[in-house]
Parts: structure tokens; C-alpha cells; sequence
């Protein structure tokens, strides 16, 4: 259950850009509030920030092109 | 209750209804038996799949405008003259040869409908997709027969029969009887023996939809020659399907007539499905974001 | 559906290259078909693929189902890829290790997964289901990220060398998406071929991208836009010289397209790579 929490969680700041920003405003809180455990918590503080713009980006984009 | 003994007026009713039957049946059957085929034919040539879905004239025309396109031959209002530096040998193909041939001095667009030498030009196509059996060869031609006469045999006994019977009894009004007998031996011959069998119909449909992505940037197809995307184009769709500044001749040569196979509306094919082999009835925005046959544009990243 | 006895090299199918790709079937030995493209299709859609699968032996790509998810895969979209690949009869189908959606949130694009043992598990299962509802094994494709997956606990090569070996599916190894992983994430890719068992090696995908992003962190995209780079024909020699078996290359396009002919030179390099392995393998034995 905490996995697919996971997945849904990444899932949402892959491709919600509010959540996101809310996201990289506050890892811990969001992560928190979200219900991910400690471990999971600790993973997404750390997480690929510069890696999570290029796929957003690239999520963004896709998007468009269609449609 | 036997149909025999209804009065004149239901029995008609009644021989509608049995008629509309048969036929269906006829016709229901010739397309379960002629469509279990998907054979292997070379789909990248332009003038098979032409004469496939309209015969030596669609290859003709085809044929035509790949010429013009080429720059070996030059249209002048209707009339066609094979340009000055364009000997027949320019052109490989055979019905190629053959029209620079015929055109050498000039001539109109039309009379190239009725040359035999051209028609000759074109048999190697019949060959190759009767053997396939996309078109009706001996065998189906005699299968159809076949269910013809049993079909006619139902048709004539049960009219017939009638007209017999009313006739015994002394009743002379049965002309109506005898004209729809008759005329739906016609109906059931007609659709009996169409040019192609249900599998060339199909092969014909599945073609338009593997090339919609050529009906669909019909508009951005250069002249010129340099790629055989517009005379597929032409060929799968009817030389009413190239558009663009660089084709008008096409349509000026070969206006669209009704009945005729000059665009889409083939004889004996329907237009197949929107074009494209990812029609709107598919969800294209899967997703990975992958387009309709346009891949998933990445796997990952 | 059949195992190749001989190397092949095929094309990905896509509307834009038909005519080119039929007009050159003594060069191109398959088509890859999006069978995503085709779930919702009209009966004549399908029934034009079949007629294409008369003509050149196809391999039907699913990129929706999300196989390498701690979530199972739904099962109308197993159902789905079964009857397609019951209509069409593929030489074989393929999909990917990544998740595409998460409590409902459809990602619109393939996502790395953490590597994880829940997500290993979670693949094992969806592959396992996979082959149950559809009647044959999918092989799996390692998928590029721009993204450092978060959560992970170990790296790729030992993530998907777990996967494969625990299941039924053979990889399909994508080199582009490696070589543009092992660039991003600093590492070898030929330490990570090195690591999957070669008998478990299917088919391979040769594609091309392009560098984003900022001057100084940019990140290699896998695009499908652009032609297969040299270090990536490199990397299939690498794998040809190890795999015993016949592989199965097919070259990605999705866009941008050049003329069929510099396709074709590109499957024409890929043989070379492949034949340039083979003869190394040869070289080791003899």
C-alpha cells in the first residue's frame, strides 16, 4: 500500500506543476502530508531536483505536441 | 401454411420477402467464402494496387500522371505528347513504355481508354492479383456460378411454380408475378459476379488505411518526381487525392465523373476507414503519448 | 510465436514511413506496431494490420500497461493486448519496466520506478500475469529516465538483472536508453551488459536523441527524432559478441523523419555492428 502511495505521489509531482512547486517548497511537508512513510520521506528530500524539471519539462511538452 | 395457396396480393408480399432472401443469402455466402484470404502482394507498387482497385484505366491514369510528374510526358489542355528528350526506354515500367509509345506524337487523354496495346500493358497486373485471388479467377468465377444457379433454380421454381398454379386456376393476372421473377433473376446475376472477390474488396480498404498518412499530407506532396509517394497516393485513393499547386493537371485530365474510379469511391470498394492506420476510434493519447502510428516518442527520459 | 534462427532487422511501424518501409521489405525483415495504437481501433484498423502482418512479420511494443509497478496491471488492459495479439499473431510482444500512472494520475509517458524489491516483485507479478491472460511471455524494456528514480536501493543493471532472471520475460534491451542513462547517471553500460545473463537477451532497440537542459547539466533525451549514434552501434557489437542467440534489432523513429534510405543505412550499420560482434564471439571460441 505504501508503494503504490509512492507511485501515485510521484506521479503527481511528475505532472501537476502546483504540486510540484508545493513539493520543492516543502519536500518534508508535502511528502508527509501525502502519508509516505519516514523512509520514503527521507528518498523524496534527497530526490534528483534538476532530473525532476527535465522530465516535467519533457512530460510538459509531450503533452502539447498531442494535444 | 403453404405459401402457394396465399392470394395473389400477400403471395407478391410474400415473394419480396423470399427473394430479398435468396439474394441476401447470395450474396452473404460469395463474401464468407471469397474473403478467408489475406495474401502477400506487393503493396509499394502504385499500378497494382491502381488496377486492383480500378483496372487498366486507374493504371492508365496513375500511370499518366507519373509521367507528367517525371517530365516525360507533357499535357497540353487533353491532349498528351511525349516531351522532346523522353524515348520510351525512359520509363521502366511496361504500361509506362507503352504510353510514351502511344504518345510519341501526341494525342487526346481519352483515347488512351481504348488502346489495346495499352490494355496488353497492363494484363501482367490481372495475372498477379487473380492468382492472389483479390480478383475473381476460374475457380471462384465457377463457385459463383455454382451458387447462382441454385439461387436462380429457388427464385424461378417458387415464381414460377406460382404462376402455374394461378394459371390452373384459371386466373390470368399474374404478370406481375412473372416481371418480378424475372427481375430478380437479374438482381441475383448482377451481384454475382462482382470484379473483385470480398478479399480484394477488403485488400483494397486495408491499403487506404496502411497509406492514410499519404492522404493526410496529400497537401505537402512534392511534384517533381522524386519520391513514388504521390503516385501511391493516386493509386490507392484515385488521382482526385493529389491536391497541392504542382497536380492540378491531374484533375484537369481527369475530371471526376460519377460511377467512375477517378477518387476514393472506388468500384466495388468503399473508401475505408478516416486514413489513417490510428483512426479517431483509437486512443492515441496513450500514456507513453504515443501519436496514431506515431510511435511513443521516447521510452522514457 | 517463434524464436528467429537468424539475426533481424526491422523498423518501427509508423504511418509516415508505410510506403517506404513496404517498398524496401527485401532490406527490412520486421515492423514493430505500437499495439497501443490499436486497442480502440475499428474493426477495419485491426483488420488492416493483419493484412500488413501478411506482408512482413510484425512485433506488436505496448507502452500503457505500467508493468514495473507495485501496482497490478489492470486486467482489461492485459485483456486488450491478448485479443490484439490473438488477431494479429505477432512474432512476439514487448513491453516496458516502468510504472505510467499512480492512484489514478496517468503520467502520459513511461517513468523509471524506484528500485526497489516492492518493484521488482511488482513486475515478477505483472509479468507473470501478463503471460497468463496473453499466452506468451512479453520481453521487457529497460527504459531511459531523466530522473534519478528516488527510493532506489540498488542500481539498474542489478534491478533489471533481478527482474529477468526471476520471470519468464527476456529483455529487450534498448541501447540508446543505456547509453543515455549510463551518460546522465555516470556509469558503464558495458559493465551493465556485462551483468544480464546474454541467453536472456531478446531483442534490441537502436534509437536517438538529442542533449537538453542547461550548458552545464545537461541530460542526454531519448527522443526518437534523431539517428542512432556511433557509441550505440558500439554497444550492439558489445552485445552481439556476447548473446549465443538470434537477435532481433529494431531501429526507432518517431518523428523527423529522413528518407527510407538513410533508415535502411542505418539497419545496414547495425548489421555490420551485429556481424563485426559475431565474429568476435567466433574469434573467443575458435
Amino acid at each position: 500500500m505504501s508503494d503504490a502511495r509512492f507511485e501515485e505521489f510521484l506521479a503527481r509531482i511528475y505532472v501537476d506543476e502546483n504540486a510540484r512547486a508545493k513539493f520543492l517548497a516543502d519536500p518534508r511537508g508535502e511528502a508527509s502530508r501525502a502519508g509516505l512513510t519516514a523512509q520514503q520521506i527521507d528518498d523524496v528530500v534527497k530526490i534528483d531536483r534538476e532530473g525532476l524539471e527535465m522530465f516535467a519539462a519533457s512530460l510538459k511538452r509531450k503533452k502539447q505536441s498531442h494535444g | 401454411m403453404n405459401p402457394f395457396d396465399l392470394p395473389g396480393p400477400q403471395f407478391l408480399l410474400f415473394y419480396i420477402i423470399f427473394a430479398g432472401a435468396v439474394i441476401g443469402a447470395l450474396i452473404y455466402w460469395r463474401r464468407y467464402v471469397e474473403s478467408s484470404k489475406t495474401p502477400k502482394i506487393d503493396l509499394s507498387d502504385p499500378y497494382l494496387i491502381a488496377y486492383l482497385r480500378g483496372g487498366e484505366a486507374e493504371v492508365l491514369r496513375v500511370a499518366t500522371v507519373s509521367l507528367i510528374d517525371r517530365g516525360l510526358l507533357v499535357a497540353e489542355g487533353t491532349t498528351l505528347k511525349r516531351a522532346e528528350n523522353a524515348p520510351p526506354e525512359s520509363a521502366r515500367r511496361t504500361v509506362e513504355q507503352a504510353l510514351l509509345k502511344k504518345y510519341a506524337r501526341g494525342g487526346e487523354v481519352s483515347s488512351m481508354f481504348e488502346d489495346d496495346g495499352l490494355k496488353k500493358a497492363c494484363q501482367s497486373y490481372d495475372v498477379t492479383l487473380r492468382r492472389a485471388q483479390l480478383l475473381a479467377d476460374e475457380n471462384v468465377t465457377q463457385a459463383r456460378l455454382i451458387r447462382l444457379v441454385i439461387a436462380s433454380f429457388l427464385l424461378s421454381g417458387v415464381g414460377f411454380t406460382k404462376v402455374l398454379i394461378a394459371l390452373n386456376a384459371g386466373r390470368t393476372n399474374v404478370g406481375f408475378l412473372v416481371v418480378l421473377t424475372i427481375a430478380s433473376l437479374f438482381v441475383a446475376a448482377a451481384v454475382s459476379f462482382p470484379r473483385l472477390t470480398e478479399s480484394g474488396k477488403t485488400m483494397i480498404e486495408d491499403v487506404q488505411n496502411l497509406y492514410g498518412g499519404l492522404r493526410d499530407r496529400a497537401m505537402f506532396l512534392a511534384p517533381g518526381g522524386a519520391t513514388i509517394e504521390p503516385m501511391m497516393l493516386a493509386a490507392a485513393f484515385g488521382v482526385g487525392a493529389l491536391h497541392g499547386e504542382g497536380f492540378t493537371y491531374a484533375n484537369r485530365l481527369f475530371p471526376r465523373q460519377k460511377g467512375t474510379s477517378n477518387s476514393c469511391a472506388a468500384a466495388d470498394a468503399g473508401c475505408g476507414s478516416s486514413g489513417s492506420s490510428c483512426s479517431s476510434g483509437s486512443s492515441c493519447g496513450s500514456s507513453c503519448g504515443g501519436g496514431c502510428g506515431g510511435g511513443c516518442g521516447g521510452c522514457g527520459g | 510465436m517463434m524464436m528467429a534462427v537468424s539475426d533481424r532487422f526491422g523498423l518501427g511501424w509508423r504511418s509516415r514511413l508505410a510506403l517506404g518501409i513496404l517498398s524496401h521489405l527485401d532490406r527490412i525483415d520486421l515492423v514493430e506496431v505500437i499495439a497501443d495504437d490499436f486497442f480502440r481501433a475499428t474493426r477495419r484498423e485491426r483488420r488492416a494490420l493483419r493484412t500488413l502482418a501478411a506482408q512482413v512479420p510484425i512485433t506488436l511494443h505496448g507502452v500503457t500497461l505500467g508493468m514495473a509497478s507495485c501496482v497490478a496491471v489492470e486486467t482489461k488492459r492485459l485483456d486488450q493486448m491478448a485479443r490484439l495479439c490473438e488477431e494479429v499473431k505477432p512474432v512476439s510482444w514487448s513491453e516496458h519496466l516502468a510504472f505510467v500512472r499512480g492512484g489514478g494520475i496517468e503520467i502520459g509517458h513511461l517513468a523509471a520506478p524506484p528500485r526497489t524489491a516492492a518493484t521488482i516483485g511488482g513486475a515478477i507479478a505483472n509479468l507473470r500475469r501478463a503471460w497468463a491472460v496473453v499466452g506468451v511471455a512479453p520481453q521487457v524494456e529497460n527504459v531511459a529516465t531523466l530522473i534519478e528514480p528516488p527510493g532506489s536501493d540498488r542500481d539498474e543493471a542489478a534491478w533489471v538483472a533481478e527482474i529477468i532472471r526471476n520471470s519468464e520475460s527476456d529483455l529487450l534491451l534498448d541501447l540508446h536508453n543505456l547509453h543515455a542513462n549510463a551518460l546522465n547517471f555516470k556509469f558503464d553500460p558495458v559493465d551493465f551488459i556485462s551483468r544480464i545473463s546474454p541467453e536472456r537477451i531478446g531483442s534490441i532497440h537502436l534509437a536517438g536523441g538529442r542533449w537538453i537542459g542547461r550548458p552545464d547539466a545537461q541530460r542526454l533525451l531519448d527522443d526518437h527524432l534523431h539517428d542512432v549514434p556511433d557509441p550505440v552501434y558500439d554497444l550492439l557489437e558489445e552485445v552481439a559478441a556476447r548473446v549465443p542467440h538470434a537477435l532481433t534489432v529494431i531501429i526507432e523513429r518517431d518523428g523527423n523523419f529522413p528518407p527510407i534510405e538513410w533508415l535502411i543505412d542505418q539497419l545496414d550499420c547495425a548489421r555490420r555492428a551485429v556481424s563485426r560482434g559475431r565474429s568476435r564471439q567466433k574469434a573467443i571460441a575458435a
